[in-house]
């Protein structure tokens, strides 16, 4: 049956900003479905509130919409727009809990909009833990043994039947947030507390541990005529205990027979049947105990998220494209694959003949009062995925993808004493973010694999492997380079190691290695992934590299662009930076050239198999990069878009011929390199805070009297202000040269002068070499001293003079044109008493290009890529800066909540994972709905309502404006001692509250009672910031909205003086307003 | 045939129900739809490259299928083929 034709336009919901449990995976899968159904002739409207999306790009849907995901928004959305379908499955758990708003409050109902893709009962069959685990019963199935609890009382009921360790999770939340395991009644009461709150209906089911048991995930396709396909089987190498998404994930499944693959086959198409998902795509967890087979259905989702992004990838089986089609009425039997060129059809079900390796990246070292230990609470930021012949090579080959500053099984333990032996047998135990490594250092220890596996319950398969990797590794290091033989050798990069392993291992540089393996003809050849495991011939050029004879790469001798993507997001370096990627490659196809994409994130739109002409989904690295570009001869390689990543291997791909194109490694490092970038400043006449480097310990304390503090402190090259603080003198900088960093004469530690409460502002530019083009002013909503990343910013600025901003873009100009930039570079700049600052100066991508190219309506990294292939901002007429008649702000996403006990204040260190956009004809608009879009609760006006002031000294003068728009918007206010002096003296009225140590009642007495509405808390100075953070924790877990900055709390009282009033716009009408 | 089946992940469509079956194959030849006598009708047929799979008497109680139903290793989804074989067995009884 083809298409339906009685619907005709469809409103897609998107995930909204990237948090932890919702990633760049659903741009990916968003921006498929899109595509798949405008093909197909429908008009598709969008609802996202990321701004950093493909999906939201203006030309790739009839209308989007940047606005929050509220009901109450989309409602909006539908009146205008008159949907006739409403598409919710692409945008994760936000859009499956927004659509079932709607469908609750009456609105698809009012404006007969019908849900797509997956019905309300199959969602809510699915996600409640009751419905659920009745519907397994019917089918036979068996869920782990659970129970629901709605109070405490029941809680306790249950555990008292169950037993310890009990598994906790709350229903109707992502990434298990708000779960865990708990061993004891203290972790069991805490863990259900939380969970009560977390959960959307108040309800948590309680399970039964199934701790250590084998689990597996299968992706399921399924269409309304009943058709089924698995489309992959994935393995966890992490055991049941730890969320799937922090677990090692290894597709095809490696250690299960055909006869219990077939069980779980069958199963997982009978709780599709059960669940209802009629046509889409779901997933199935299953757990089974490795000692009796008992196998249960964990959960499933009846939607496009994570996993099934991961099967897309691994498989070459676009499940997101193929489920949109789904969705509108077609069969798996009339959809061909187009991957093979429509050899084959979708109903094929995908078989691969290699093993796909996932590997989970965490950055606990952003959050060092977080618990770093592996539960069921989705923890990870990111993901690399590897693709290899074998399960050693995809493993090593993802090992060295993960940028951790691994190239492989690198040993944490170096010298087994009973106290590191004790630490690595810990690490078994209780997983944390690196136990693949400690399981290496166990067996170079000499542990057993049943000692190992009775630790840690991985499979015994994997130990084995990982076994012999290790014993390997033990044969090379005892030999010297000259004495293995080209077979030898060949054999070692068969396993999948590493150059600068095996370098390593040797004693020898990793190019001395290189230069002995290739002139012994060593080198990888390149397989498709074609979901047919070359059983038919694909002409989709979506490949990975192994050693074997038969290289399937067919190079053409067109002229080509190459792109290296930036690897597995973090903090600091995320879907922005991918964003800038494909738009590059978008744009160099559109030119004419062959473009190739080197990447390893799974997560993302760049690894799409066609995004560019040809994808090479490889670690990004300078042996995986060096070999592909020998076998492609591209006549351009693009660095500058993929973050630190890829240019972090400029120089040396430069030193081996390879044709980096824009601006060039050495201007890139004169702008990072401080010595060179001061001396530049210099020559231009621009000023900068005082500055200094640090070469010592000593140095450190004998540099601040000529710079004066406060003082802001780093290591030297970092990203995302990793370990950067503001010391306000000689004891807390002795404190931060002691714990934070390892100062040497390689790895300096700089120091600025801190300018307080100065404006900072972003600027984004373009240049071909000639003439410079800005991009976006945006002015940060925060003072300096908060990370850029983690700052809303409004563009345009909304208190900047006109005049500033002029001088500001001069200055930007000039410094473009001395660092001769051929693309894009970033700002940032400080005004601070009449002065201008140059901060920093970034000659690549920034995180901002997005957001920029979404308020002007121009893609900047498309113009910037162009320039860098050698057309100039003339002949592309881009020659005016766009300055927007309507404001837009960027608000950042934190993930706070799921780290207990982190301190949520912002700092100069970047801790947000996301980011949302807001438009509106003023800054307050745009403000509140950016608050709205990134969950921030804007304090209600209705009822009593207290807020609760306490600042620090610098602030004293500022908070007196604040507190005379929180009284005037209604609210009675408190303050600790010195800020209500302070706003007593100009005359308003407010009482006193005490600081946590100053006696009860408190302010936390206060909070935990439910008696403050909105919190304004600005600190300085370690003591004084670990003094605080009680009352900001107890907010966070309150969920009492908070400010940390008066500048914040400034925007936040604009904010509520505007109103709630939600008022949709059009991306595409405010672009054509844009221009004129 | 231009193109063997060689896997355990063959779609082939049931021609009277529409249902679509995964199933395990090995086999290089196929049987020309075209020339089949009056008194056999086509019953299965692959949705990847057309060719026949499965054939029934109309006068007798016969069926075949090309492929593995018995499936190890490989997908169970044609299972029920020995079911209808069964059920024919009892029926004549």
């Amino acid at each position: 049956m083809p298409k339906r034709t009685d619907i005709n336009s469809i409103l897609i919901i998107g995930a909204g900003p990237i948090v932890i449990g919702q990633a760049c995976e659903f741009d990916y899968s968003g921006a498929q479905a899109c595509k798949a159904l405008r093909e197909e002739g429908y008009r598709v409207f969008w609802v996202n509130s990321n701004p950093a999306t493909i999906m939201t790009d203006p030309a790739m849907a009839d209308a989007t919409y940047i606005e929050p995901i509220t009901w109450q928004a989309v409602e909006k959305i539908i009146e205008v727009e008159r949907p006739d379908a409403i598409l919710p499955t692409m945008g994760g758990q936000t859009a499956l809990n927004c659509a079932l708003d709607l469908e609750k409050h009456g609105v698809l109902a009012k404006y007969s909009v019908e849900m797509i893709g997956a019905n309300a009962d199959a969602i809510n069959m699915a996600e409640d833990r009751d419905l659920f685990d009745q519907a397994m019963k019917r089918i036979g199935l068996e869920c782990p043994n659970a129970q629901v609890a709605h109070t405490m009382d029941e809680a306790w009921e249950i555990q008292a039947e169950l037993g310890f360790p009990t598994i906790i999770r709350p229903s109707y939340t992502m990434g298990g947030s708000g779960g865990g395991v708990a061993y004891n009644k203290e972790e069991f009461e805490e863990i259900c507390t939380r969970g009560f709150e977390l959960s959307n209906n108040h309800e948590l089911l309680i399970d039964e541990s199934l701790l250590g048991w084998k689990e597996y995930e299968m992706e399921v396709v399924r269409d309304k005529n009943d058709n089924c396909i698995i489309v992959c089987a994935i393995e966890n190498f992490d055991p049941m205990g730890v969320h799937t998404c922090d677990s090692i994930t290894v597709a095809p499944a490696q250690t299960l027979t055909d006869k219990e693959y077939q069980i779980m086959r069958d199963a997982s198409l009978a709780v599709l049947r059960e669940i209802g998902v009629e046509n889409g795509g779901s997933n199935v967890q299953f757990g089974m105990d490795p000692k009796t087979g008992r196998l249960v259905v964990i959960e499933m989702n009846p939607r496009v998220s994570r996993s099934p992004a991961l099967a897309s990838k691994a498989t070459g089986f676009p499940i997101a494209k193929i489920a949109a089609k789904l969705a509108v009425g077609y069969t798996l039997d009339e959809l061909q694959n187009d991957i093979t060129g429509g050899q084959t059809p979708a109903s094929f079900e995908p078989s691969i003949e290699y093993v796909v390796t996932k590997i989970p990246r965490f950055t606990f070292e952003k959050f060092p009062q977080a618990n770093d230990r592996l539960t069921t609470q989705m923890k990870s930021v990111g993901e690399v995925m590897a693709i290899g012949r074998t399960f050693q090579e995809s493993l090593q080959k993802a090992l060295r993808g993960m940028e951790t500053g691994n190239d492989g099984l690198d040993p944490i333990v170096t010298e087994f004493t009973d106290e590191t032996m004790a630490q690595i047998k810990g690490e078994l135990q209780a997983a944390g973010a690196e136990r693949i490594f400690f399981v290496a250092d166990a067996m170079r220890a000499g542990m057993s694999v049943e000692e190992i596996f009775a630790l840690t319950n991985i499979d015994r398969w994997f130990l084995v492997q990982i076994e012999d990797l290790v014993l390997t590794e033990n044969a090379v290091a005892k030999r010297a380079l000259a004495d293995f033989s080209a077979r030898e050798l060949y054999q070692l990069k068969r396993k999948g190691f590493g150059d600068a392993r095996l370098a390593k291992l040797l004693g020898v540089s990793e190019k001395e290695f290189r230069k002995t393996r290739q002139p012994a003809g060593i080198r990888p050849v390149y397989k498709r992934v074609d979901t047919c495991a070359a059983e038919f011939a694909s002409d989709t050029a979506y490949m990975y590299s192994t050693y074997e004879e038969e290289c399937e790469a067919d190079v053409s001798d067109r002229q080509k662009i190459m792109v290296l993507g930036g690897g597995p997001n973090r903090i600091g370096q995320g879907i922005e930076f991918d964003y800038c990627c494909v738009h590059a490659a978008f744009a160099m196809r559109d030119d004419g050239y062959e473009t190739i994409m080197v990447n390893c994130n799974p997560e993302t739109v760049s690894t799409d198999y066609d995004t560019s002409d040809r994808l090479y989904f490889e670690p990004v690295t300078l042996e995986d990069v060096l070999e592909i570009a020998d076998k492609e001869k591209p006549v351009g390689v693009i660095v500058q878009f993929g973050g630190q990543t890829p240019l972090k291997l400029a120089r040396e791909l430069e030193a081996a011929g390879v044709p980096i194109i824009g601006t060039t490694p050495d201007a890139i490092d004169r702008a990072e390199d401080r010595e060179r970038f001061q001396v530049m400043i210099d020559k231009l006449g621009l000023k900068q805070p005082p500055n200094a480097t640090a070469r010592s310990f000593e140095d450190a304390f004998a540099k601040p009297e000529k710079i004066g503090y406060p003082l802001v402190v780093r290591p030297s090259y970092v990203l995302g202000g990793r370990a950067m603080e503001i010391v306000y003198d000689a004891s807390e900088l002795e404190n931060y040269m002691t714990n934070a960093v390892k100062v040497s004469n390689d790895s300096p530690v700089l120091l600025d002068h801190f300018l307080s409460a100065a404006v900072e502002v972003d600027i984004d530019a373009v240049s071909d070499g000639q003439q410079v083009v800005i991009g976006g002013i945006m002015q940060h909503v925060e003072q300096a001293g908060v990370h850029s990343g983690d700052s809303a910013c409004a563009l345009p600025p909304y208190s900047l003079p006109a005049d500033v901003q002029d001088e500001m873009r001069e200055q930007v100009k000039k410094m473009a044109v001395e660092l001769g930039v051929k693309g894009l570079m970033n700002v940032q700049l400080a005004w601070q008493d009449g002065e201008i600052y140059v901060i920093e100066v970034n000659p690549r991508a920034s995180r901002t290009v997005p957001f920029v190219s979404k308020c002007i309506g121009t893609s900047l990294a498309q113009i910037a890529a162009r320039c860098m292939a050698g057309k100039t901002l003339a002949e592309q007429g881009f020659e005016r800066e766009i300055v927007p008649h309507f404001y837009s702000v960027k608000e950042a996403v934190f993930p706070f909540n799921k780290f207990q006990g982190v301190d949520p204040i912002l700092s100069p260190e970047m801790k947000s994972t996301g980011e949302v956009m807001g438009s509106g004809d003023t800054f307050a608009e745009a403000f509140f709905k950016a608050q709205l879009g990134a969950g921030e609760a804007i304090p209600a006006l209705d009822g009593d309502r207290k807020a609760f002031l306490s600042v620090r000294e610098p602030d004293k003068q500022g908070i007196i404006e604040v507190a005379r728009s929180l009284l005037t918007l209604g609210f009675t206010l408190c303050a600790t001692r010195g800020t209500a002096a302070a706003i007593e003296a100009a005359g308003l009225p407010v009482e006193h509250v005490n600081k946590v140590y100053e006696g009860r009642p408190h302010i936390v007495d206060l909070l935990k009672n439910d008696e403050i509405a909105y919190i304004v808390n600005t600190t300085a100075g370690r003591q004084a910031i670990n003094d605080s953070s009680i009352i900001r924790r107890t907010a966070l877990a309150r969920k009492v909205p908070y400010a940390t900055t008066l500048a914040g709390a400034n925007a936040v009282c604009m904010a509520l003086e505007y109103g709630r009033e939600i008022t949709v716009r059009r991306l595409q009408d405010l672009h054509a307003g844009a221009s004129q | 045939m231009g193109h063997g089946h060689h896997g355990a992940n063959h779609p082939v469509q049931d021609l009277d129900t529409g249902t679509v079956m995964i199933t395990s194959q090995n086999h290089g030849f196929a049987a020309d739809e075209a020339t089949l006598p009056s008194n056999v009708r086509a019953t299965h047929r692959s949705l990847f490259d057309g060719t026949l799979q499965g054939i029934e008497r109309t006068d007798r109680p016969a069926f075949s299928f090309q492929g593995h139903p018995e499936a190890s290793p490989g997908p169970r989804d044609v299972a029920p083929l020995f079911d209808r074989f069964i059920a024919m067995m009892q029926a004549r009884r």
